[in-house]
């Protein structure tokens, strides 16, 4: 047994716990040890490379939104990237009023989070206080994200500015009414000295959202398992129930729809600081179901499947798309299969099978002392 | 209870899987360093699904003849020409994403890219920033002035001026716009307004439709109801396209011009006749100039000949061609693909025998002197050249100033940059 | 111009609208009923519909033939699919979702490999007629014409042959219905094949009036989707019915006053007002509501 002193006993108990698979000892030398790689990838990476993979990484912000509020919360969210769109456009029309008056994003990035929650809050106590259920979220939150895109795809006119922000229509925020003033990227430091530029292509920008990817994983998984997240599991199983014993579900409900909203809003205004470029095209149908393929293939009662499962299927999906002609084929077959072979997340489901079979080989001291 | 203490192993296997995945993925994404006598790089991204698809493939097979035909020919002193393509899938984003990979990691000499202008803006930033010679192959809103930027198609002065100032005399002054609502179909707006200013034309209705809309019931009543002497069309993408068969179905008897239906989605292929009897369009090139030059002829049998599914040999799949030809030229006469050097050598006056005559790349705009017609479609959809407005120069941004040779603007003008046309903005 | 014209020409627009709506949405309404599946190849099943007809009309085969064969087409592939793939997601309304999805990006990616990005359009019969000031298409009012026939051939489908009692027994309590002998897992297959074959009508009729591609039904999917959810699966036929009616009231008005967008931005708006109003749809509300006028 490894012996772990006080202060990492308290915080493993924190973040370890019955609802997230995966907790012991050699679980969380693997998690480090991949942090670790993770962290080295940018001396092997080209600067391509580099570039193309912090926007996978950054994507998994809202793999996992999705994640808390469908696999914990049992609430199917078919409008998860509007909140991606509405934290990019947000933090895209703030900063590029600002980035010249302050030289940084601080109120840009306030925005970016701030906006989407606020919609989410009007948008969830509309439809967890009238007690809608399953496939109604489902339908109305996608309805959402289409009036968001039907009405930001004509705003090409010249008389769309906010500011100095042209929305600019299918051409994308900042990008068509002459002078081209793209979304700034994230700006962030105290002073002139310590300014730091997160421009897609930079290490920095990699480290920010392996940091941040790093912080929310652990804190989500203390979210879930505590005893809120027992609570937001029972209400998943069973609301009236749960109502019965006296937790307030719809209140629950809501700050979850809220959380889940800021964790998609992150992935957009990464996605703005990466490429300096966003388009209504992400309130669109396709970049809603993406994240819900992602979540529902790799597993989506695990925080650490989404992660792994998001990442590589977005890299895949890239791949696939490279190739060109078969590459959505493919992807669908991929669905089908994963969904009718591993109903409970390929990710989950695979590496349940290949643990079943170092178990077989006897790997393991556990294994060995339970005797199996 | 024994699961979840099995659980590590779940994840040890999960992980050692996509390690060896993702590990035998970078070996093989690895880019291969392109050697100086190695081939000479074309990155290319047209859309071969999506929307505008069926409009762009026969773009990138221009671009595949005019590489076939150089690297035949001998290549670019005796180096050869590669195309890589991919496929945008009609999405900006993706346009993005792959010219990030054609310059920092196939990085290639040059990129042409993008149907829409939100296409061409996207993947056109990225190239401009990381200073690659970029091209776009279509026709488009104009006002480009850029030192990195070069474009093969009909601008607004070659196109919308001279072909209302034709409908206008024709058919009367009022006149309904009915356009694409994104920046190519905004901006067209405004040009047909200075278009009207200037010939004395009446816009008695406008409409900015949706991309992706099909719908256009309402529509057609309202063109009824304003009873304009033409109509003046910017409809973009297959699903626009049907405001054609539905227009005849309900007997809408107007005249049109356009200068974006026939050339590049060849709807009077697609639709069943009489659809678009009737339709004015102004055209540098189209599978039809056949009729009109020797040179159209053999650039059309050839295409058929190395593509023979090919839909309709379009405008675009002509403007990819001269492109890649263009560029053969300049780096044939720089010696070298360096990026300076390269663009002097554009910017020193290339003339090209383009399929429909002569074409001239303007060293001051990086535009082309284009050869225009006014194209007819007949009853039974075979089209009629009924105006010839010959060569047209590229003259606008000239007369804003405009000299990339000298100074680079690196931005976009709009009409209404024209101190003369501003008095045209929309009442 | 006179009010005359004015309603005239609005009541064209209004049966336009409300045919598309009809037609795109039917065969959904009646899979969503049935097994709360979600559908998501939905489109894909249009576009089947709407290539046989075309392949059909260019084989020679006469207009009402080859739509027809376009409906017969898509629900033999309905039936396929539900046999070998959806049958295993019942009761999961979300997994049916994603392997839906995963059907319809084959069956969408491999129609644009496999034949290309466009299909020949079949020309729109029946021609025009009105005066100078307005024109109508015939074929658009016929598409209205057919959208009331389904709708009241359904109607009677399900209320009164055995097969639509069986179905409705079967939507109510499958439990029970499986009790009293009804062949539960036939009575589904048929059903989805219904929807699919209702589906591929909607396809071939609206390929004689559009642009056919591999994404072509894509476009009418999620218009198709909210028009089902905001009607409800409690009761098919008023569901139905009063969604279209009052989706396509809210379209037809904005678009015709106001322009295109905003049309259907009014629709959008409207469809979340009346999703947050009737929680489980209207058919459950107006169920509801009949249940209690007959107690009290």
């Amino acid at each position: 047994m490894i012996r772990t002193n006080a202060l990492l006993d308290r915080l493993l108990g924190r973040i370890n716990g019955p609802l997230e698979p995966g907790r012991s000892p050699p679980f969380w030398l693997l998690v480090v040890a991949a942090v670790v790689v993770l962290a080295l990838l940018p001396t092997f990476l080209s600067r391509y490379e580099l570039l193309n993979f912090s926007n996978f990484l950054s994507n998994v912000f809202l793999a996992l939104g999705l994640c808390l509020i469908w696999g914990f919360g049992g609430i199917l969210s078919l409008g998860q990237s509007a909140f991606l769109g509405l934290g990019g456009y947000a933090y895209g029309i703030v900063g590029i009023n600002l980035i010249e008056i302050h030289g940084n994003t601080w109120l840009a990035l306030l925005a970016g989070l701030g906006f989407p929650v606020i919609v989410a809050a009007a948008l969830g106590w509309m439809m967890f206080y009238a007690r809608l259920k399953g496939v109604y979220v489902a339908i109305l939150m996608l309805v959402v994200t289409l009036l968001i895109e039907t009405f930001l795809n004509q705003t090409a006119g010249q008389g769309w500015f906010i500011g100095n922000a042209h929305l600019g229509g299918n051409n994308g925020l900042g990008r068509f009414s002459g002078v081209i003033r793209e979304p700034p990227s994230l700006t962030l430091g105290f002073g002139a000295e310590t300014m730091v530029v997160f421009k897609g292509k930079t290490q920095a920008f990699y480290y920010l959202v392996l940091g941040l990817g790093v912080l929310c994983y652990l804190g989500l998984r203390a979210f879930v398992n505590s005893r809120i997240g027992h609570v937001l599991v029972a209400i998943r199983e069973d609301p009236d129930r749960t109502e019965a014993l006296g937790y307030d579900v719809r209140a629950l409900q809501l700050s979850v729809f809220c959380l889940s909203a800021l964790l998609a809003s992150m992935s957009g205004i990464l996605y703005v600081s990466w490429g300096n470029f966003i388009t209504p095209n992400v309130f669109g149908v396709f970049y809603n179901i993406l994240p819900v393929i992602w979540v529902a293939v790799a597993g989506r009662k695990s925080l650490t499947a989404t992660i792994v499962g998001t990442v590589f299927l977005v890299w895949l999906s890239q791949k696939l798309a490279i190739q060109g002609d078969i590459a959505f084929v493919v992807l669908g077959f991929i669905l089908l299969a994963g969904m009718m072979l591993l109903p409970e997340g390929v990710v989950t489901g695979l590496g349940e099978r290949i643990g079943r079979v170092f178990d077989r080989l006897g790997i393991g001291r556990h294994g060995a002392r339970h005797g199996r | 209870m024994q699961q979840k203490h099995r659980s590590y192993r779940r994840w040890l296997g999960a992980g050692l899987a996509l390690a060896i995945a993702a590990g035998f993925s970078s070996v093989v994404t690895g880019a291969v360093q392109a050697a100086d006598d190695g081939p000479i790089k074309i990155c290319v991204i047209d859309d071969a699904s999506g929307d505008f698809a069926p409009a762009v493939i026969p773009k990138t097979m221009g671009a595949k003849l005019a590489v076939e035909e150089i690297n035949k020919a001998g290549g670019i002193n005796g180096r050869k020409i590669e195309l890589i393509h991919y496929d945008g899938q009609s999405d900006p984003k993706r346009h993005q994403e792959f010219a990030q990979k054609c310059v920092l990691d196939d990085e290639a000499n040059v990129v042409m890219a993008g149907y829409t202008s939100s296409e061409r803006e996207a993947a056109r930033a990225v190239a401009v920033e990381n200073k690659t010679i970029f091209w776009h192959n279509n026709q488009g809103e104009g006002g480009i002035a850029d030192k990195y930027s070069f474009f093969t198609g009909l601008i607004p002065e070659q196109q919308i001026l001279p072909g209302v100032e034709y409908m206008i005399k024709k058919f009367g002054p009022r006149m309904y716009i009915l356009a694409a609502d994104y920046g190519f179909g905004q901006v067209s707006a405004l040009w047909t307004h200075v278009a009207a200013g200037i010939y004395g034309g009446e816009i008695v209705g406008e409409e900015f439709i949706p991309l992706g809309n099909a719908e256009y019931a309402a529509t057609i009543q309202n063109v009824q109801k304003a009873k304009p002497d033409f109509m003046v069309h910017f409809l973009v993408g297959a699903n626009q396209g049907q405001f054609y068969p539905q227009a005849l179905a309900a007997g809408l008897k107007i005249p049109a011009v356009s200068t974006v239906n026939l050339k590049q989605g060849y709807e009077h292929k697609r639709f069943p006749p009489p659809a678009l009897e009737g339709l004015y369009v102004p055209v540098a090139f189209i599978e039809e100039i056949a009729q009109e030059t020797e040179a159209a002829k053999k650039y059309v049998a050839d295409m058929k000949a190395m593509f023979p599914d090919i839909a309709y040999v379009n405008s675009p799949s002509r403007c990819a061609y001269v492109a890649v030809y263009m560029m053969a030229m300049a780096w044939k006469k720089a010696g070298t693909t360096e990026t300076d050097k390269v663009i002097a050598a554009l910017e020193s006056g290339l003339a090209f025998e383009a399929p429909e005559g002569r074409v001239f790349l303007d060293p001051a705009t990086h535009h082309m002197t284009l050869h225009a017609r006014m194209a007819q479609v007949q009853a039974d959809h075979s089209i009629k050249f009924v105006h010839d407005f010959g060569p047209i120069e590229p003259w606008w941004l000239r007369k804003l100033g405009v000299n990339l040779v000298s100074k680079n603007d690196g931005k976009q003008y709009l009409p209404w940059d024209d101190p003369e046309f501003a008095k045209y903005k929309k009442q | 111009m006179d009010t005359l014209t004015f309603i005239v020409s609005l009541l064209y627009q209004y049966a336009d609208t409300i045919a598309i709506l009809v037609l795109s949405a039917i065969g959904l309404f009646i899979i969503f009923g049935m097994m709360g599946v979600i559908n998501m190849a939905h489109g894909e099943m249009m576009m089947i519909g709407a290539y046989i007809t075309s392949f059909s009309y260019y084989a020679g085969i006469p207009t009402p033939i080859a739509v027809i064969f376009g409906g017969l087409g898509a629900g033999v592939v309905g039936i396929v699919l539900e046999r070998v793939i959806v049958r295993r997601f019942y009761g999961q309304l979300l997994a049916s979702l994603v392997a839906t999805w995963g059907i319809s990006l084959i069956l969408s990616q491999g129609a644009l490999l496999v034949l290309g990005p466009l299909i020949k359009s079949v020309p729109t019969p029946f021609g025009s007629a009105g005066s100078d000031d307005l024109t109508f298409s015939y074929y658009r009012l016929f598409l209205f014409g057919v959208a009331i026939l389904l709708i009241a051939g359904v109607w009677a489908l399900f209320k009164v042959t055995r097969f639509g009692l069986r179905a409705r027994a079967t939507m109510q309590d499958p439990g029970s219905a499986r009790a009293l002998g009804v062949d539960v897992r036939q009575v589904y297959a048929l059903t989805f094949g219904l929807g699919a074959a209702l589906a591929g009508l909607a396809g071939g009729l609206f390929a004689l009036t559009s642009t056919i591609g591999p994404f072509y039904g894509q476009n009418y999917t999620p218009q198709a989707f909210i028009t089902v959810v905001v009607g409800g699966g409690a009761e098919l036929i008023s569901g139905l019915l009063l969604s279209v009616l009052s989706l396509g009231a809210i379209k037809t008005i904005v678009t015709n006053q106001v322009n295109i967008l905003l049309g259907q931005v009014a629709m959008l708006v409207f469809a979340l007002i009346l999703i947050r109003l009737m929680p489980s749809g209207i058919s459950d509300w107006v169920e509801r509501r009949r249940l209690q006028s007959r107690r009290g």
